[in-house]
């Protein structure tokens, strides 16, 4: 059940991630795009971390 | 030299034969009965499940909808994108197994039994159903839109109607040849030219923009000074109510949209499960990235004077980009990257026939029904709504592509009840069925409301998809009253 309620503040932590920069109205250049890359890899890391969903635990 | 006209139809033919070979083939795997038919039986080994998840929940809208967007309006199109990338790894990874392992267990084969199942009401399933096929027909109307605008596009204004037909036709036989069997093996297919054709379109981009003397600096300047690369994009059209207006709904695609949920009752095992979620996420970000990326320096080519789209920077006219860009990357290439359009388009919406055939085959028909009833109106269903969409795309207006958008948005009341029943809850039928009707009960009250303002429907549609109704999005309105009434059914 941990687990479950780290992953949910996870993506929520991620979303507001991706929010971020439309509130900010930061980064610009190729860093912005660099940016939201970063949290699609962030996302990808904790499907990895997690044993893509079917690691026991 | 070769006209872009011939070399489309030999490269359109030629994906057509393999294909067709594809499902003739897939039929060895067959066994027989609704559940191999529909779901595999569960025995869809890694790399058909990554395949056919990833090429079914990717339609066309990528490489002709996102690549128009990001040209149009700039990065913040692959902002939202990223959004429900983020989304959907997350949740598949948090229950993806539990799903899985529950679909076994129960039997389930259509998306809207384990509503039954958790509610002990039939009729939950039933509606779920209903909703299911009132959101996607306009979804998957839109998909055989897009071939025909494609066939139109590459190989004259005259083949539109036989574009629409060809693709109804291909829809119809590779899924129902060998039922989830033929899709999957034909979405293998059409995955890996989707993502191989825009690799080589990106490849071109990127060797015009070299060849024109434009430096990765001078990309990055020019983008910034046109507005793509600035977070709330060119002219400002991604302010944060336009932003949440296109990344809440399909924030839960993976759980509301029936054909992506029932695929995760196909992997043969864990670690088949596991692979699909690993090479879904591998596919999904890198054609994100790279379909964005084409948009993007489209953009800076025409602006460089190295290519001339000469496309206004209005999102009205995103959908207009692929096809000028294609007609200018050559016969060779155009051809493969048009043709990828339509796989893109067969992919999604063979996959959205099927399901929707276990949804009547499983959901609408009594309970007495025998193997052999169910099996026919399974491919009945195919057949009367092959044909409506067919009707619905010939009629060709641009109503039918943005009445799609709407889907998202109307299936989005299934997700509070489905998350809860999935996390271990028992929802009482009433409250799920409450939830479940929210989404296309306030998309079709708003919609009747802006009609009555709006010059036309198409206006009307879009007014709705980015409605505010006192200053909160529509998406928000609809998340908020389904989970209103889960928590009000809600026991242990």
């Amino acid at each position: 059940m941990k687990a479950v309620h780290a992953l949910v503040a996870i993506l929520i932590v991620l979303l507001a991630l991706v929010y971020a920069p439309i509130i900010a109205g930061w980064p610009r250049g190729w860093p912005l795009y660099a940016y939201w890359l970063l949290t699609g890899l962030a996302a990808m890391a904790v499907a990895w971390y997690q044993g893509w969903g079917v690691r026991d635990g | 030299m070769a006209s872009l006209v011939g070399v489309f139809f030999a490269v359109l033919t030629l994906y057509l034969v393999l294909g067709t070979i594809l499902a003739i083939w897939s039929r060895r795997k067959l066994r027989g009965g609704l559940s191999d038919y529909y779901t595999g039986a569960g025995r869809l080994g890694s790399f058909l499940s990554a395949m056919t998840y990833a090429a079914t929940t990717y339609s066309s809208f990528m490489i002709v909808g996102l690549v128009g967007f990001t040209y149009t309006t700039g990065a913040g199109a692959f902002g939202f994108e990223i959004s429900y990338f983020v989304a959907t790894m997350i949740l598949l990874v948090l229950i993806g197994k539990r799903v899985w392992k529950l679909s076994r267990e129960r039997g389930w084969i259509s998306p809207a039994e384990m509503l039954s199942d958790a509610t002990g009401a039939k009729w939950v399933a039933v509606l779920a159903s209903l909703v299911f096929m009132v959101s996607l027909i306009f979804y998957a109307s839109a998909q055989l839109k897009a071939i025909g605008e494609t066939v139109a596009a590459a190989g004259g204004e005259q083949y539109y109607a036989a574009g629409v037909i060809i693709g109804l036709l291909i829809m119809i036989i590779w899924s129902s040849l060998a039922g989830i069997w033929s899709v999957a093996a034909t979405d293998a297919l059409q995955g890996l030219w989707m993502i191989g054709a825009s690799l080589g379109l990106l490849g071109w981009l990127l060797y015009e923009l070299h060849t024109g003397g434009v430096s990765l600096a001078s990309t990055g300047r020019i983008l910034v000074e046109s507005g793509h690369l600035v977070p709330r994009g060119v002219n400002g059209y991604w302010s944060l109510a336009t932003f949440t207006a296109f990344s809440l709904p399909w924030i839960f695609f993976a759980v509301t949209n029936p054909q992506a949920f029932q695929r995760l009752f196909m992997p043969k095992d864990e670690k088949a499960l596991g692979d699909m979620v690993k090479w879904f996420g591998v596919f999904g970000l890198s054609y994100t990235v790279i379909v964005t990326l084409i948009g993007l320096l489209a953009y800076v080519a025409d602006h460089a004077g190295i290519l001339n789209i000469g496309i206004e920077l209005s999102a009205k006219y995103a959908d207009r980009v692929t096809p000028t860009l294609l007609r200018l990357s050559g016969p060779v290439l155009g051809s493969i990257v048009f043709t990828s359009i339509i796989a893109a388009a067969v992919s999604t919406a063979d996959s959205i026939l099927l399901t929707l055939a276990s949804s009547a085959s499983r959901d609408l028909l009594p309970s007495s029904a025998s193997e052999r009833s169910r099996q026919a109106a399974g491919i009945l269903t195919i057949v009367v709504i092959g044909i409506i969409m067919s009707i619905i795309a010939l009629m060709r207006v641009a109503f039918i592509v943005k009445l799609s958008v709407l889907s998202s948005l109307m299936l989005l009341g299934l997700a509070p009840p489905m998350l809860a029943i999935i996390a271990g809850f028992k929802v009482k039928p009433a409250a799920a069925g409450i939830s479940i009707v929210m989404g296309p009960a306030l998309v079709t009250a708003v919609l009747i409301s802006e009609l009555g303002s709006a010059p036309n429907p198409v206006v009307a549609v879009i007014k709705t998809f980015g409605s505010t109704p006192l200053g909160v999005p529509l998406a928000a309105w609809i998340l908020v009253a389904s989970t209103f009434f889960t928590l009000l059914g809600l026991r242990r």
